[in-house]
C-alpha cells in the first residue's frame, strides 16, 4: 500500500474534482479506478429499509404513553380526592357531633381493610378497563 | 420541503400528524446512520423506534444551534452505540492503536465462492471492521454529513476522523482489489 498515492487519491474524490486525476502511471489509474468503484459503492442506499408504516407505529406508541399517563394522574387524582373527602367529612362531623365522629372513625379503622380493597378494586377496574380498550384501538388500527 | 421550525412547533404543540410527518421525513436518515453500526435488521428497528420516542421527548431541548438532521443523527447514533454496550453486541473501542492494527483476515475459497455480489461482498466487508470505521464510512459516504457535522454527532476530533476514513477505504480497496 502506498500511502502517499492512496491520500492523493482519496483527497481528490473527496474535492469532486474538476482538475485532471493525479495519476499517469496505469498502476495509478489502476488505483484510482479502484477507489471510484469503492467510492461510488459506499454512497449507494442500502436495499433494506425499515417496515411500512414505521412512522404510524411510532406515533401510536407515543401516544399510548402519553394516555398512560394521563389515566395515571386521574387515578391518583381520584384517590387524592377520595382522601380528602373522607378527611373533610370527618372534619365536618366533629364539628357537628365529636361523639357520632369518634364511632365512625372506629368503624373505619375496623373496616379499614375493606376500604383499602375497594380502592385497589377500582383502580384495577379502570387500569384492565383501558388496557382492554387501547387493545381494541390497536386491533382496529392495524 | 417542510420547514423545519414550523415542523417543530407543531410537535410541540402535540401535533401527532406533526410528528408522524417529521418521522416520515427522517427514518431514512436513522436508518443510515443506524444500519452499519447494528448488524442485525430487527435490532436496528427497535434502535430506529427508540431514537424518535427520544427525539419527541428531548425536542423542546432543541434550540436550532444546529441542522435538525444533525441533531437526531447524533441523537440515533448515541442510542446506536448505548445499544450495542447495553447488550454487548460487540467491543466498542476507545484506543486509536487498536484501530490502526485492524487488517482483514482471510477468506476460504469456499467462501468467495459463495460471494456473488459485489456490493455485499463490500458490505460484509464493512461489517467485519471496527465500529469507528463503520461509523465514519456511514456518516459520510451514505448520509454525506461533513467531518466538522461526524465531530458533532460522535464527539471524535475531526483530525482523527480523517486518518479513520483514510484509513477504512484504503483497506476496502485493497481488498477489493484483491477479491477482483
Amino acid at each position: 500500500m502506498d500511502d502517499t498515492r492512496d491520500q492523493l487519491l482519496q483527497e481528490w474524490l473527496d474535492r469532486a474534482p474538476d482538475s485532471p486525476p493525479p495519476a499517469t502511471t496505469s498502476d495509478e489509474q489502476a488505483d484510482l479506478l479502484a477507489y471510484q468503484t469503492l467510492f461510488s459503492q459506499l454512497e449507494t442506499p442500502p436495499t433494506v429499509g425499515l417496515p411500512y408504516g414505521f412512522a404510524r407505529r411510532v406515533r401510536q406508541q407515543l401516544e399510548q404513553r402519553a394516555h398512560r399517563r394521563s389515566d395515571v394522574r386521574f387515578y391518583l387524582f381520584c384517590v387524592g380526592l377520595f382522601v380528602v373527602s373522607v378527611l373533610g367529612g370527618y372534619s365536618l362531623l366533629v364539628l357537628v357531633d365529636a361523639e357520632l365522629a369518634r364511632q365512625t372513625k372506629l368503624v373505619v379503622i375496623q373496616h379499614s381493610g375493606a376500604l383499602l380493597a375497594g380502592i385497589v378494586l377500582f383502580l384495577g377496574i379502570q387500569l384492565t378497563n383501558s388496557q382492554w380498550v387501547q387493545q381494541q384501538v390497536n386491533a382496529w388500527g392495524r | 420541503m417542510v420547514d423545519e421550525r414550523e415542523l417543530v412547533a407543531r410537535v410541540l404543540r402535540q401535533d401527532y400528524n406533526a410528528f408522524e410527518e417529521l418521522v416520515n421525513q427522517y427514518q431514512q436518515l436513522v436508518l443510515y446512520v443506524v444500519f452499519r453500526l447494528a448488524k442485525n435488521q430487527q435490532d436496528r428497528e427497535d434502535i430506529c423506534q427508540e431514537v424518535f420516542i427520544k427525539v419527541h421527548k428531548n425536542l423542546h431541548r432543541f434550540a436550532f444551534e444546529s441542522k435538525l438532521s444533525t441533531w437526531i443523527a447524533t441523537i440515533a447514533y448515541q442510542t446506536a452505540i448505548n445499544y450495542i454496550k447495553k447488550f454487548r453486541r460487540e467491543p466498542v473501542p476507545n484506543e486509536p492503536l487498536e484501530l490502526d492494527s485492524f487488517y482483514f483476515t482471510e477468506e476460504t475459497p469456499e467462501q468467495l465462492l459463495g460471494i456473488q455480489d459485489e456490493r455485499e461482498y463490500l458490505h460484509q466487508l464493512i461489517l467485519q471492521m471496527p465500529l469507528h470505521y463503520r461509523t465514519v464510512l456511514t456518516l459520510y459516504h451514505l448520509n454525506e454529513f461533513s467531518l466538522a457535522e461526524i465531530q458533532g454527532i460522535t464527539g471524535i476530533p475531526e483530525g482523527t476522523l480523517k486518518s479513520y476514513l483514510f484509513r477504512a477505504r484504503q483497506l476496502l480497496k485493497t481488498k477489493l482489489s484483491q477479491h477482483r
